[in-house]
């Protein structure tokens, strides 16, 4: 069974960037690239040289990989229809959230190693987006901790029930939508950051790894598009019912994977990236919505009585 | 029951004073083979009680009625430990540390700090094992003392006095504080001491009290609004002494307020609310002052607020439990803040002695004008980036396994029946979360700024590997971090012994000791699977072509590649923005008009100031300046003045007795 | 389901706080007269046909479909593009976010047999909003979209306190909106051309 979950995830992570990409596509009205062209690329990417920095020490050789293991790691611990992930005990998700942060500081000093003033910027802006968006994420966990009353990815997954009020859908809807958006901020895509920009100084993510090349720049995609996987893992999770055959809980898996990259295409289409010194404020508005979602669930579980 | 080492120990703290009298070369050998022996006694007190348990008391010297008894529980056992590695980790790095100092210095002078340094690790201690209340007051300002001779190392400079000064000022308040709780509870004809406390607190309002004994330990430990004097005296003392009292000391602020909390049973509710509040407070004030601050010690003891308040965390909602009845949240919480205590300590010395090594080899504290140091000092960077990474709690080292344990309390205690608990809770765990963010945010910046890019000065490209006896200490340190973080098994049981003082039942201990384990094992995988893939990718470099080339400059060519490299200042920029009034940052800087055709130069300066010091100390102390100036006409200096002060003085007592209103 | 429209209606106020544009305000506006037309019909229980005649009316068609429209056509003859704010849009979150924190907390030690206390506190959280945008907007027009979100949180405490809605006190809600709308759009544009724009720096020009 997690074997099936890791399977499950990888094939995700190999379809959802071509996916986005040509959702962006026919949405502009272009032809857009083929489904598995990214994957080829990535491949490609591994077979090549790279080129260093003569100011960048062994830090810059030694973080995408180690931020890659972070990532791919943090795989292991996703749930799928019920069973566990490879790894999996209570309080895992604190692992797996803390794991991601020290991807992150990862990037951030591989960035900072090339004494670059646009790859500093990236990163500067990197690490204050992510620290804001953690409140959101931690507030949604703790809403489904108090909701199931178990700590882990399996339990809380099997233990979430919907239909006892019609409060439960709005939990759903509303940490689906939350989920997409910090989905959103922490792979750098709009409104927080424009993967298609071609300015530095507009540039969040794009910057902060303009350096890498070859290998490492493989692995950093590589992680991008595990990262998308990752939430789209958490999202589908929710919509799977324990009632149906494993085999359709495959099937639907695999649609709202594949509808969680079409709905980012299209949120990516249709919306203008903030100004920059807006992002702060969108992000924390993330984290009160998630807040809202608790005393939700205080009023689901009749803690916070209102008539 | 008698015992050899306490013997030993008096021993020792009679012969320390001859360290005066040996010449230059050989005080550090001497001074070192003290610590040893001071450490191995502290570890051996510290196993014993860990092997056999319960509570040990014995007289220092049998026999000999004038010298305390020592009372050895878990939670002093804990702290014992806690001392004896530290100092140990202190006096190794001392030895590369004053090197360079013996030339400059005299023998009396370096005889000084030695004995003053050993003196320290006897008062401290004599404080964890002491209960009866002169010999614990001694043994406080013995510490209080010691630390203030360390801190006065480079006393030729006039602001390392006033800091100093400052630094003992404080520590007097706290301990007059204290020494009057003291005294007030033998006047109430309980016993002096924290023996007294006992029947105190079964028969007294607790609160009042405990609040006054909370601010005299907290001014030691550095609560905030108490802290204001740890950012300045962390930075004037030299490192090794930096990483002693951050690392040590300030923990002994939390001995006292663990102990006097073994005595109270009662009222933990008001207790532990006002702990978590004071303590969340603490570290996010913290956390957000170091994130401006480019001296990096003085980041470096913001950062110790912050850990303080962390640990505070875990002692409240502990405590908070405790009162309401929920074991998970009492024993997890509590046990991540004890465990918290080790932690710190560890990572927070290895950061001050890389600070250090820093220091020796570029001679500024500056991040501004560090930078690239991680190719002339590897050893240096790698150790500090061990320390970062585990000061933020990541996995999989020791950081991580306290918070997890606090965070694994709280979202226990999620269900509890009062909502606005819960509410509470949530604000515990985003208090938590938030602090950790922030401090990845400083510690990337700091890491970066200080060892990677270009160097920034001359100062910086200078700068070479500093000795291998300051690696070794660090690396000492390092090994036990790796090991809490991968094995806390063994670590979390020995700090449930100290929980249970505190904690009726310690079950949810032992029930989360294979879940700690599955973090260890899961910690150890990420280790294996980075080894792996950094194997396949040298496989992979071999085959392929590498070359290297400048950074990508977008076009500039011409300037120093140190020049338009990301500072400090503008790392910290995007977040001082986003927090305004709260941290204190203040710019000089013109801007430049717009009927300026031709800018003049410019000169541009940020300086940053703690908004409490500013509100509590400075501006009461201006207001007492201005007060007092205004009344200075009344001191004339001429004779006949005065007199007329006598004699109206003596016409003012008379017609108040006249009137019968005296 | 009540609860959950209203809890939307919440999640709109916190992005009100953030708006910067009038479209989206007006749109915000629009989607709070829709929710409020769903609490309204969910709420009754009185299935009179002038009853549902007036509540149709008054919600959807007044708050959600009327009222956006004349706003639209207000913002576009005074050409009002974007509102600039005196709190930066991070605090505003903030203040929002604790107004609601607040009125949850305040209202849930209320007992009451007549008060529904899961739209009294988001109605008392929605006045204090409103307050809260006109006291912060640079832009005279915020002043009217403060208002507008201030009388949406009064029609929610006439929810609140009764089942059945007080035809008198409807009546003067709706006039209050006709009336402030109307004279702030009327004389708004005169006071676009007797200043040089709506800021309200430029009102201070009045005093003596």
């Amino acid at each position: 069974m997690a074997a099936l979950s890791l399977l499950m995830i990888l094939i995700s992570a190999a379809v959802i960037p071509g996916i986005i990409s040509i959702t962006k596509a026919k949405l502009s009205g272009r032809k857009g690239i083929t489904l598995f062209q990214p994957l080829k690329d990535i491949l490609r990417l591994f077979r090549k040289g790279s080129v260093y920095s003569t100011t960048a020490s062994l830090i810059f050789q030694i973080t995408p990989t180690i931020h890659f293991a972070g990532i791919a790691l943090a795989l292991l611990f996703l749930p799928f229809s019920g069973g566990a992930g490879l790894l999996s005990f209570s309080g895992d998700f604190l692992f797996f959230a803390y794991l991601l942060a020290f991807t992150k500081f990862m990037l951030i000093i591989n960035a900072m190693d090339t004494g670059s003033g646009f790859e500093g910027m990236g990163a500067n802006r990197e690490a204050l987006y992510s620290m804001l968006v953690e409140p959101a994420f931690f507030t949604i966990m703790a809403s489904l901790v108090l909701l199931t009353g178990y700590a882990s990815f399996q339990e809380i997954y099997n233990n979430v029930h919907f239909g006892d009020s019609s409060l439960s859908y709005l939990f759903a809807a509303v940490s689906i939508y939350l989920l997409v958006q910090i989905a959103m901020v922490e792979n750098s895509r709009l409104p927080v950051d424009d993967p298609r920009t071609h300015l530095e100084l507009t540039m969040v993510h794009e910057v902060m790894v303009l350096d890498n090349s070859g290998f490492d720049l493989g692995l950093i995609m590589t992680g991008n598009a595990f990262k998308f996987a990752i939430y789209g893992n958490l999202i589908a999770n929710f919509l799977l019912p324990q009632s149906f055959s494993l085999a359709t809980n495959v099937i639907i898996y695999l649609v709202v994977q594949v509808l969680f990259a079409v709905i980012i295409g299209s949120l990516e289409s249709f919306r203008a990236r903030n100004k920059i010194a807006n992002n702060p404020q969108f992000i924390i508005t993330l984290s009160s919505i998630a807040l809202l979602l608790f005393f939700s669930v205080l009023i689901i579980t009749h803690k916070l009585i209102l008539e | 029951m008698a015992s050899m080492e306490s013997v030993v120990f008096v021993g020792i703290s009679i012969v320390s004073i001859l360290v005066l009298l040996i010449p230059r070369r050989s005080q550090y050998y001497f001074s070192l083979f003290l610590h040893v022996f001071l450490s191995l006694i502290g570890f051996l007190w510290a196993v014993r009680s860990l092997l056999e348990g319960g509570t040990k008391i014995f007289p220092m010297i049998d026999g000999v009625t004038y010298l305390p008894t020592l009372t050895i529980d878990s939670l002093s056992a804990f702290f014992v430990f806690l001392i004896s590695f530290g100092m140990l980790t202190g006096i190794l790095f001392a030895g590369g540390y004053l090197k360079p100092y013996r030339k400059k210095m005299s023998s009396l002078e370096l005889g000084i700090h030695h004995l003053a340094f050993i003196w320290l690790h006897i008062s401290m201690l004599m404080v964890a094992v002491l209960r009866e209340g002169t010999f614990f007051l001694l043994a406080w300002e013995m510490m209080s003392v010691s630390s203030f001779v360390l801190i006065l190392f480079e006393a030729g400079k006039t602001e390392t006095r006033l800091i100093a000064l400052n630094y003992l000022i404080q520590m007097h308040v706290g301990f007059v504080l204290i020494m009057g709780a003291m005294m007030y509870v033998q006047s109430l004809g309980y016993a002096f001491g924290f023996d007294g406390l006992a029947g105190y607190f079964s028969q007294q309002p607790i609160l009042p009290l405990f609040m006054v004994f909370f601010i005299g330990f907290g001014i030691k430990a550095g609560f905030v609004p108490l802290h204001t004097w740890l950012p300045h005296a962390h930075p004037a003392a030299p490192s090794h002494v930096s990483g002693v009292m951050s690392g040590v000391m300030i923990k002994m602020g939390i001995y006292g307020l663990l102990r006097v909390l073994t005595y109270i049973h009662t009222d933990l509710y008001a207790i532990g609310l006002i702990i978590l509040g004071v303590s969340m407070f603490s570290g996010l004030m913290g956390v957000m002052n170091a994130i401006t601050q480019h001296d990096i010690k003085k980041l470096l003891a913001y950062h110790s607020i912050e850990n303080i308040g962390i640990i505070g965390m875990g002692i409240g909602a502990g405590l908070l439990g405790v009162a309401l009845n929920a074991p998970i949240l009492a024993a997890l919480a509590f046990s991540g803040g004890i465990l918290h205590i080790l932690n710190h300590s560890l990572f927070k010395s290895l950061l001050f002695y890389g600070a250090g090594s820093v220091y020796q080899a570029t001679h500024t504290r500056n991040v501004e004008q560090l930078g690239g140091l991680m190719k002339s000092m590897p050893k240096t960077a790698f150790l500090f980036l061990l320390g970062s990474l585990s000061i933020c709690g990541l996995p999989p080292f020791n950081g991580f396994i306290s918070e997890f344990l606090i965070y694994m309390g709280l979202f226990k205690g999620l269900g509890l029946d009062i909502w606005y608990l819960d509410l509470s809770m949530l604000a515990s765990i985003l208090g938590l979360t938030l602090i950790g963010g922030l401090a990845i945010f400083c510690f990337t910046k700091v890491f970066s700024i200080t060892f990677l890019g270009s160097p920034r000065s001359p100062k910086a490209s200078h700068a070479k590997e500093v000795a291998d006896d300051m690696i070794l200490s660090k690396v000492l340190v390092g090994v036990l971090i790796v090991a809490i973080g991968l094995f806390p098994n063994i670590f979390v049981q020995w700090v449930a012994q100290v929980t249970a003082l505190y904690v009726p039942d310690i079950t949810p201990i032992e029930n989360a000791l294979p879940t700690l384990m599955k973090v260890g094992i899961a910690g150890g995988v990420f280790i294996v699977i980075s080894l792996l893939l950094l194997w396949v990718r040298s496989r992979q470099q071999k085959q392929v072509v590498v070359d290297y080339g400048p950074t990508w400059g977008c076009g500039y060519t011409g300037a120093n590649p140190a020049v338009h490299q990301y500072t400090a200042t503008s790392y910290a920029h995007n977040f001082t923005e986003l927090v305004g009034p709260l941290v204190g940052t203040k710019t000089h800087y013109k801007q430049i008009a717009e009927e300026e055709i031709f800018p003049q130069q410019r000169h541009f300066e940020t300086h940053s100031f703690d908004v409490f010091e500013q509100a509590l100390i400075d501006k009461p102390a201006q207001l007492m300046r201005s007060t007092s100036n205004r009344h200075e006409s009344f001191q004339t200096g001429k004779l006949t003045h005065y007199l007329i002060y006598v004699f109206a003085f003596l016409v003012l007592v008379f017609l108040l007795t006249y009137f019968q209103i005296l | 389901m009540a609860t959950l429209l209203v809890i939307i209606f919440a999640i709109t106020l916190i992005y009100l706080a953030i708006s910067e544009r009038p479209i989206m305000q007006n749109r915000l506006l629009g989607f709070q007269g829709l929710l409020l037309f769903g609490i309204a019909i969910v709420q009754t229980t009185d299935f009179h046909p002038s009853h549902i005649v007036f509540i149709v009316s008054e919600t959807l068609l007044v708050k959600a479909i009327a009222i956006p429209f004349i706003l639209e056509w207000i913002r576009k003859h005074n050409k009002v593009i974007r509102t600039k704010r005196m709190v930066s849009g991070t605090l505003s979150v903030v203040i929002v976010t604790n107004l609601l924190i607040i009125s949850f907390l305040l209202c849930s030690n209320l007992h009451n047999n007549h008060l529904q206390t899961k739209f009294f506190s988001v109605a008392t959280a929605s006045v204090l909003a409103g307050i809260f945008f006109i006291i912060s907007n640079r832009n005279v027009y915020s002043h009217l979209i403060g208002y507008l979100v201030m009388e949406n949180g009064i029609f929610l405490v006439s929810l609140a306190v009764g089942t059945e809605m007080p035809l008198l006190i409807n009546m003067a809600i709706v006039l209050d909106i006709f009336f402030g709308v109307l004279v702030l759009g009327v004389f708004l544009r005169r006071v676009g051309r007797a200043f040089e724009g709506t800021d309200i720096d430029f009102l201070s020009n009045l005093k003596d």
